[in-house]
């Protein structure tokens, strides 16, 4: 936990500068992005989207960053501005596809460790929760991000991801709570 | 407390690494952003849609040229100034925008006074506030109507679901959020604006020391004969005389002791009865005398020491019914009488200055007529308005103030009244303070003051032009006064002549 928190930290002081470099067209710079950022994207799809299409939401958001990075003003918003379109290409990705926790059966079989069915209900918990509800709790939970970089993300007030984060972890804690009960019966 | 396994989650994300971005073959990072890319920053930044809303407001509001230049030229300022209004961290906040609706209609309908500003100063003409101010209450009218409302409201929504969609299919784009410098220079601007309708509120309204001046006008206006009375009423005495001495000639008008008028129709029916007599030759000359006796009396009760040109001509006439042979001497004696009641009706100088100012403020300046529009006009429009006028072109530079039309609805309140009020406000407070710097002038030195006022550099013929003329117009208590004397003195020669005294 300790040393993941230390790897965003030092991504976050470095991505800065590489943005700028990549900007003005240094493709190795992007490859210092995408292996920075990469934990980033995947506990954001991981959250989202079944593990077997993880890989493919990490290219088409790479790929989507590569083409409209120009567009990025502030550099130092680079991790809200990323986690943004991770999120949506994630979003686009299941969309039309009738995607439930169901999908990742492989993982959630009975004879799993307890933890592994605890992170399937938190998973299955996620899924029910609205969009709004859902995007805060991962960006705050999974990436551990600021309020600020929260608010710049998700087009938000500071004040409003405070509030709105309050509730979603009010409505998860519902969630989880109506899912251990419905598994108990 | 249920346990919530983010951590567990976190770490089976975290066990897969190794992600080998593979990059389109031939494409390059693009190193400059693209025209559908700053087109949709525009539309989140709220710009566009700001533009959009504003080019609308002003459609409804003008059309042609001129208002082309003027919405070019003042829209960047509103397009700044507005902007975070519309949209705010690329969202589009329309509870806000409808909020504010009354401010962005306001400042449209201002900078839709450009157009006439730039005819005005093209062409030379003066032009005087009135004509902002109608031509703002005309802007904000025509908005300010159901078609056009709907119209606006439609429009937002329009703007907010695109505002909407360009901001869920392009989460690339970063609306340039409002600096902390620009929202300063926002906020200063408002409250700058803000101010300046406040201390012209504040300038609306009188003073305790000149409410007081106000109110002892006032009561004393309303204390002269025929000042307060009803438009209408049941009697119809004069009236009824109107009628008789139109169908026959001969019968006798009733001395205005007889019977008091009781509403401002009988006043005028009166003044009908007597005008009538005194331009009629085959009535006798006392009959004469005293209906024209009467006449100026009513007169003089109605506006402080009356008009000159109405004084000199009947006085001049008196004097010359006065020589005529038929009167007998109780007659003369009679008339003599009256003639000395009638001096009782001029004012002190002072006084009459007061009321003048009164009247011509807060009496008569409410009743112009509301079709005299600012701007030259033609001999013809003047006769139709001033028959005894011969003159060519002229210009009117006041209009009658008009209400607000909302929806269909007449509001008490409009730019226009709030601008007469201003000026009339404006006015008396420079009157009371005039009137105490000329109150030991003697009269030439008044009416030098007076007249270096109302021709001081300005505009032709606004309202500020027209009181001080009104003012400087009111020298006639000298004059008048030796009018009577001239009447006094024919008395006394032709008594003179018929007893010897």
């Amino acid at each position: 936990m300790k040393a993941s928190v230390a790897n965003l930290e030092q991504s976050r002081r470095q991505l800065p500068l590489l943005v700028k470099q990549a900007q003005q067209g240094d493709s190795n710079a992007f490859e210092q992005i995408v292996q920075l950022t990469e934990r980033l994207a995947r506990r954001i799809a991981v959250s989202v989207v079944p593990e077997s299409l993880v890989e493919d939401v990490l290219q088409e958001s790479y790929l989507l960053v590569y083409r409209k990075l120009v567009v990025l003003r502030k550099p130092e918003s680079f991790i809200s501005w990323f986690s943004r379109l991770v999120l949506h290409t994630s979003y686009n990705m299941v969309r039309g596809r009738k995607y439930d926790c169901e999908l990742d059966q492989e993982v959630s079989v009975p004879d799993q460790t307890e933890d592994l069915v605890e992170q399937e209900a938190l998973k299955k918990a996620l899924f029910q929760l609205e969009q709004k509800d859902r995007n805060i709790l991962i960006l705050r939970e999974m990436l551990e991000l600021s309020y600020e970089q929260i608010a710049t993300a998700l087009r938000l007030k500071t004040g409003t991801v405070r509030s709105r984060l309050h509730k979603a972890r009010k409505h998860l804690l519902e969630r989880l709570g109506a899912g251990q009960q419905g598994g108990a019966n | 407390m249920m346990k919530v396994q983010w951590d567990g989650l976190k770490k089976r994300a975290d066990e897969k690494e190794g992600f080998s971005f593979t990059a389109p073959a031939g494409e390059a990072i693009p190193t400059r952003v693209g025209w559908k890319d700053r087109l949709g920053e525009s539309v989140l930044s709220g710009g566009l849609p700001t533009l959009l809303l504003f080019l609308s407001l002003l459609g409804w509001m003008g059309s042609g040229a001129s208002s082309l230049v003027a919405v070019v030229a003042a829209a960047p300022l509103l397009v700044w100034f507005c902007r975070p209004l519309l949209t705010r961290n690329g969202v589009a906040a329309f509870p806000q925008t409808i909020a504010m609706l009354p401010l962005l209609i306001l400042l449209a309908a201002g900078a839709m006074l450009l157009p006439t500003v730039g005819r005005y100063q093209a062409k030379g003409d003066p032009l005087h506030a009135e004509i902002l101010a109608v031509v703002f209450q005309d802007n904000l009218e025509s908005v300010l109507s159901w078609p056009a409302f709907l119209w606006v409201l439609g429009l937002l929504g329009g703007l907010w679901l695109w505002v909407r969609r360009v901001g869920s299919s392009s989460p690339w784009l970063q609306p340039g959020n409002t600096s902390r410098a620009s929202l300063v220079w926002r906020v200063t601007l408002l409250v700058l604006l803000s101010a300046a309708a406040v201390v012209l509120h504040g300038r609306a309204s009188l003073s305790d020391r000149e409410q007081a001046w106000l109110s002892e006008q006032e009561s004393f206006y309303q204390t002269r004969p025929f000042r307060n009375l009803p438009a209408q009423s049941q009697d119809d005495f004069w009236r009824s005389r109107v009628e008789a001495l139109v169908q026959d000639r001969s019968i006798e008008v009733p001395s205005l002791a007889e019977h008091t008028p009781t509403s401002q129709e009988e006043v005028e029916a009166a003044q009908a009865c007597f005008s009538r007599t005194i331009m009629d030759e085959s009535v006798a000359p006392y009959p004469r005398s005293r209906a024209l006796l009467d006449r100026v009396k009513l007169h003089l009760q109605l506006r402080p020491n009356g008009n000159r040109a109405f004084l000199h001509r009947n006085l001049e006439e008196l004097v010359r019914l006065v020589g005529q042979s038929e009167l007998s001497v109780e007659q003369l004696e009679e008339i003599r009488v009256r003639v000395d009641e009638l001096e009782d009706e001029f004012f002190e100088r002072t006084r009459e200055l007061d009321q003048e100012a009164y009247r011509h403020l807060w009496v008569e300046g409410t009743k112009l007529e509301s079709d005299r529009t600012i701007g030259w006009h033609s001999s013809e429009e003047i006769l139709s308005w001033q028959e005894e006028k011969k003159i060519d072109w002229s210009y009117n530079g006041v209009s009658r103030p008009t209400p607000l039309q909302v929806f269909g609805y007449s509001l008490d309140w409009s730019p226009t009244i709030w601008l007469e009020r201003f000026q009339r406000t404006e006015l008396t407070r420079e009157w009371v303070r005039v009137r105490k710097e000329i109150a030991h002038l003697s009269l030439p030195e008044q009416l030098a003051a007076l007249g270096a006022r109302r021709d001081a550099p300005g505009l032709l013929d606004d309202r500020s032009h027209r009181f001080w003329d009104s003012q400087l117009r009111e020298d006639q208590v000298s004059l008048e006064r030796s009018l009577v004397q001239n009447v006094r003195a024919a008395l006394q020669a032709r008594l003179q002549e018929k007893v010897g005294r």
